[in-house]
C-alpha cells in the first residue's frame, strides 16, 4: 500500500546531502583558491626584491629601466585615509547609535534607521563622483592644492564607512540592558552620566567590532579613494597632497602590469589581506575573551 | 558650582554635542540623497537648464565611443551580469545554508567553513578583480567577458547569500520542521517541504540585497567584465554595467552631466533593491509565523 | 485481548554524560489511551520522544535498553521513516505547515505514496471528519490553515497525523496551549480515536489523565536529576489507590 519506496526516498536524501555538503565546502575552496593564487603570484617577487626594500621604500618606479618596487607612500596613504576616515565618522556615528538606541522617540527611529539604510547601499563610485563635485572643489577652495587629496579621500570615505558603525554599535547600545539605565538615573546621574558611565562601557565590545569592520571596509575600499585621492605615486607631504592607498595602486597597474610589476602588485595584495585577516583576528579575539573588565558577567 | 549644577551643565552641554552631531548626520545625508537626484535629474543641476536623463537616454544606446546616446544596453548588461551571479550564488549559497544549518555538526570542520565564510566577506573587492583577472581572464581564457564578471561576482557575494539565507532558515520555528519529520518526512523532505515554504521570503530579501551590493560593483570588475557598451549577446562578450560606465567615463574626462545621470538610474535601482529586500522582511516576517 | 503494541525494557537516555531516563520498564496495550504525567523535567517528554526515535534529531543522544514496537526493536530493527509514518505524534502547540488545509492533511499521503487526487480527496475528509473538523472546514480547504483558532489549528494537526495511516499516535500535551472549550473537544475525540488507534499522551493535568486515560504511568526524578517511573497501572487505581507515596503526594496535590 505505501509504495513510494523508502529505499528510493532516503537515496534521493543521501544525493541531496552530497550537493549541499558540496556547496559548504565551496566558501573553503574559494578562500584556499584566493589565498593560494595570491602568495603564489606575490611572494615570487620577493626573490628579487627584498622585503625590507618593499615595505620600506617610498620609491615605486615600476617602469623605469631600473625598476623599484617600494609601497611605503601607499602604505602610509592607506593607514592616514583609514584612520581619518575612522576619526571623522566615529563621533558621528557614535551619536547617532546613542541617539537611535537611547533616546531617539519610536517614529522617528524608524525614518533615520532608513536614511542610514540608503547611505548603506549607495556604490561606492556614486560616492565618489559626489566627492569630485563637492567635497574637491570644497577642499580645493579651504586649503588650496588641486583639491584631490588624502582629505577628500578621507572625507568620502568617512560617509561611507558610518552606516557600518552605526548599525553594530546601535545593536549593542540597544543591548544595554534597561534595567542598568534605570539603576543608574535612579542613583541620581544625569541622562549624561548614565551613557558615558554605564551604557557605554557596556556597549564597548559591540562598538569596538562596529569599528573594526568599518576599518577593514575603509582599508579594502578602491572606487571612491581612486576618484578623489588624486592618484599620485609618492609620499604625500601634506593631508591636502595627493596620495595613493594600496588599493588605488593595484587597480591603477593592473591593466597593464606584467611580470614582476604584476607580482609587486600581487604582493600588496598579500599585505591587504594580511592587514584585513589580522582585524578580522582582533574582533574575533575581543568578542571571545570572557570579560573585558572584570565586572562582565 | 556646585556638583549637581556641575553635572547639569555638563550634562545640557553632553546632549547639546550629541543632538548637533545627529542633526548634522541627518541633514549630510538628506543633501547627498537630494543632491544626487537634483543633479542627476537636471544638467549641471539646475532645474532651468532642462532634463539631463530623457527618453532618449534611457532607451537608447551609446555611441560614437560612449561621447553620446543612451544606456540602454549598459542596462542591458548590467542585468545580465547581476542577475547571473545571483544564479550561481544564489544556488550554491543557499545550499550551504541549508547544509549549516540542518545538517552541519558543532566540530571544528563546520567552524572551518564557518571562517571561511567570514575571510570571503572581508576580502576586498580589488582582492576579487586580481584573482578575477588571473584565474578566469588569464586562465580559463575568458577573457574580459561577461562570465569573467559573472564567476568574479558570484564569489563576492556568496558571504552575503549564505549569512541572510541561514538567517531566515533558522528563524523558521523549530516545531515545523518537527512535525515534517514526525510525519515520517526524510530530513531534505522536511527541509524543501516545509522549511524552506516558510522561509521563502527572508531568503529571496537576502538574495535581493546581496544583488543591490552586486549592482554598485566597480573594483572587482574593471579588468574582468571588458569595457565594450555594447549588448552582451554572449556569455564571452564584454559587457560593461553601469557602475563601471560611470567610473570609466570620469576617468576618460566625460562631462559630469552624464556622470551623474547614469548614477541617479544605478541609485534608483539599488534603492528598488532595498526597498524590496526591506519590504519582503515586513511584509512576511522572516519565516515567522504570521 | 490486547497484545502490546510497545515494550520498553530497562531503558536508559543520555544527553552526552547527562542521564536524563533511568531504567524505564512499561507495555503499552494497543486501544488504551495511556497517560503520562508526573512534575515538569521528569523525562515524560523525552520517553515519549523515544517511542517515535524523535530524540534521534539531537545530537548526542544515547539509549541503552530496548524499545520493541510491534515486535522489532525500533531502533536496530525499524527504518525510522516507517516508524514515524505508523507512530505519528501531535504536539503541544499547533504546528500547521505554512500552506492550505487540504495540503497539511495532504502532506503525509503524498509523501509515503503514490495516489490520485480522488483518493487524495477521500482521505483528506475522512481524517478531518476523524478529528472532527470537517464541518468547520469543508467549505474553505484552500484557505491558509492559518486561519483557524488554536482549537482547529490542533484538531488539523490531528487529522494531519491521521491522514499517515499510523497505529499509534503520539500527544505532548496537545492541550495545554488551548481554551477549556477547546480542550473538551480534543478529549472528546481522543475517546473516538481509542477505537482505531492506541495513544500515549503526556500532560500536565491530572484531572484530564484521570479522566480519558486507561493506563496512567507517574514519572520523577531521582538524585542524580534523572527521570525513572514510579509507579505504572490502571488509571483508577492510580488515582485512587496509589502504592507509592510520591504518587499519592503529587496527586493531591503536594507538590508538582
Amino acid at each position: 500500500m505505501f509504495n513510494k519506496s523508502i529505499k528510493v526516498r532516503k537515496y534521493r536524501e543521501k544525493c541531496g546531502v552530497s550537493v549541499i555538503f558540496m556547496s559548504s565546502l565551496f566558501s573553503c575552496i574559494a578562500v584556499a583558491l584566493i589565498t593560494i593564487f595570491l602568495f603564489k603570484e606575490g611572494l615570487v617577487l620577493f626573490k628579487e626584491v627584498s622585503v625590507k626594500e618593499f615595505l620600506t621604500s617610498t620609491e615605486w618606479f615600476p617602469s623605469s629601466d631600473n625598476p623599484k618596487y617600494g609601497i611605503l607612500s601607499f602604505i602610509y596613504a592607506t593607514f592616514v585615509v583609514t584612520g581619518l576616515s575612522l576619526l571623522f565618522a566615529l563621533p558621528f556615528a557614535l551619536s547617532l547609535a546613542i541617539f537611535l538606541a537611547k533616546m531617539c522617540p519610536e517614529r522617528l527611529r524608524g525614518i533615520i534607521k532608513g536614511c542610514t539604510e540608503v547611505l548603506q547601499g549607495i556604490p561606492s563610485v556614486i560616492f565618489g563622483l559626489v566627492g569630485i563635485a563637492v567635497v574637491v572643489p570644497a577642499v580645493r577652495a579651504l586649503f588650496g592644492g588641486n583639491g584631490y587629496s588624502l582629505l577628500s579621500a578621507s572625507i568620502v570615505l568617512s560617509i561611507m564607512i558610518f552606516p557600518t558603525i552605526v548599525n553594530v554599535s546601535e545593536v549593542s547600545i540597544r543591548a544595554v540592558s534597561q534595567s542598568l539605565c534605570d539603576a543608574s538615573t535612579a542613583l541620581g546621574a544625569t541622562k549624561a552620566q548614565t551613557i558615558l558611565r554605564v551604557v557605554l562601557p557596556s556597549s564597548f565590545k559591540g562598538i569596538a567590532v562596529g569599528i573594526i569592520l568599518a576599518l577593514g571596509r575603509a582599508v579594502g575600499e578602491t572606487t571612491a579613494v581612486i576618484l578623489v585621492g588624486g592618484n599620485a605615486p609618492i609620499l604625500p607631504k601634506s593631508l591636502v597632497s595627493m596620495g595613493r592607498t594600496l588599493t588605488m595602486n593595484i587597480v591603477t597597474d593592473m591593466s597593464y602590469a606584467e611580470g614582476t610589476h604584476m607580482q609587486a602588485l600581487f604582493a600588496s595584495g598579500v599585505l591587504l589581506f594580511i592587514i584585513i585577516l589580522a582585524l578580522n583576528m582582533v574582533a574575533i579575539y575581543i568578542t571571545h575573551r570572557k570579560g573585558s573588565n572584570k565586572y562582565d558577567r | 558650582m556646585t556638583d549637581k549644577k556641575h553635572g547639569k551643565l555638563f550634562n545640557n552641554l553632553f546632549l547639546f554635542v550629541v543632538y548637533g552631531f545627529v542633526a548634522i548626520t541627518i541633514v549630510v545625508i538628506l543633501s547627498v540623497i537630494i543632491y544626487l537626484t537634483v543633479r542627476g535629474l537636471f544638467k549641471g543641476g539646475n532645474p532651468s537648464n532642462g532634463l539631463n536623463i530623457n527618453f532618449e537616454y534611457l532607451f537608447t544606446t551609446t555611441s560614437d565611443g560612449g561621447k553620446t546616446g543612451g544606456i540602454i544596453a549598459i542596462i542591458w548588461n548590467t542585468v545580465l551580469l547581476v542577475l547571473l551571479s545571483g544564479v550561481i550564488a544564489g544556488s550554491i549559497g543557499i545550499s550551504s545554508a541549508i547544509y549549516l544549518c540542518f545538517y552541519a555538526k558543532v566540530n571544528k570542520f563546520t567552524s572551518f567553513i564557518r571562517s571561511s565564510i567570514e575571510v570571503l566577506a572581508g576580502i576586498p573587492s580589488v582582492i576579487f578583480g586580481l584573482f578575477g583577472l588571473l584565474v578566469f581572464v588569464g586562465l580559463f581564457k575568458f577573457g574580459y567577458s561577461l562570465i569573467s564578471g559573472v564567476l568574479t561576482l558570484s564569489i563576492m557575494i556568496l558571504p552575503t547569500v549564505i549569512t541572510t539565507s541561514e538567517n531566515a532558515l533558522s528563524s523558521v520555528d523549530k516545531s515545523l520542521y518537527e512535525a515534517g519529520i514526525g510525519l515520517g518526512s526524510t530530513k531534505m523532505e522536511a527541509i524543501m517541504k516545509v522549511v524552506i515554504k516558510e522561509a521563502k521570503h527572508g531568503i529571496v530579501s537576502g538574495m535581493i540585497l546581496s544583488i543591490g551590493r552586486a549592482l554598485g560593483e566597480t573594483a572587482a570588475l574593471v579588468y574582468t567584465v571588458g569595457s565594450s557598451y555594447k549588448f552582451a549577446n554572449s556569455l564571452l562578450s564584454s559587457a560593461r554595467p553601469l557602475a563601471m560606465h560611470i567610473y570609466l567615463g570620469i576617468n576618460e574626462g566625460q562631462s559630469l552631466d552624464k556622470a551623474f545621470a547614469a548614477a541617479f538610474v544605478l541609485l534608483i535601482l539599488c534603492m528598488m533593491m532595498i526597498f524590496i529586500s526591506e519590504l519582503l522582511v515586513k511584509h512576511f516576517g522572516k519565516g515567522i509565523k504570521r | 485481548m490486547s497484545e502490546n503494541v510497545f515494550e520498553v525494557s530497562n531503558l536508559n537516555l543520555f544527553y552526552g554524560q547527562h542521564k536524563a531516563l533511568s531504567d524505564i520498564n512499561m507495555d503499552i496495550q494497543s486501544h488504551t489511551i495511556t497517560a503520562l504525567i508526573g512534575p515538569s523535567g521528569c523525562g515524560k517528554s523525552t520517553f515519549l520522544r523515544t517511542l517515535n526515535r524523535m530524540n534521534d534529531l539531537i545530537d548526542g543522544v544515547r539509549i541503552t535498553g530496548s524499545v520493541l514496537f510491534d515486535n522489532k526493536d525500533v531502533y536496530t530493527q525499524t527504518d525510522p521513516l516507517d516508524l514515524r509514518r505508523r507512530v505519528g505524534m501531535v504536539f503541544q502547540k499547533p504546528n500547521p505547515f505554512p500552506s492550505s488545509i487540504y495540503d497539511n492533511v495532504a502532506y503525509a499521503p503524498r509523501l509515503h505514496k503514490r495516489i490520485s487526487k480522488s483518493e487524495l480527496d477521500n482521505i483528506v475528509e475522512d481524517c478531518l471528519k476523524k478529528a472532527s473538523l470537517w464541518d468547520e472546514v469543508k467549505d474553505c480547504l484552500k484557505k491558509s490553515a492559518y486561519s483557524l483558532s488554536g482549537g482547529q489549528q490542533q484538531r488539523l494537526c490531528i487529522a494531519r497525523t491521521l491522514a499517515a495511516s499510523p497505529e499509534v499516535i503520539l500527544m505532548d500535551e496537545p492541550t495545554s496551549a488551548l481554551d477549556p472549550l477547546s480542550t473538551t473537544r480534543i478529549e472528546n475525540l481522543m475517546d473516538d480515536l481509542k477505537k482505531n488507534y492506541t495513544i500515549v499522551i503526556v500532560t500536565h493535568n491530572m484531572q484530564q489523565a484521570s479522566r480519558i486515560s486507561d493506563k496512567t504511568g507517574f514519572f520523577f526524578t531521582n538524585q542524580e536529576k534523572s527521570g525513572f517511573l514510579v509507579e505504572y497501572g490502571d488509571t483508577e487505581e492510580l488515582f485512587f489507590n496509589p502504592r507509592d507515596k510520591r504518587t499519592e503526594d503529587y496527586i493531591t496535590g503536594r507538590f508538582g
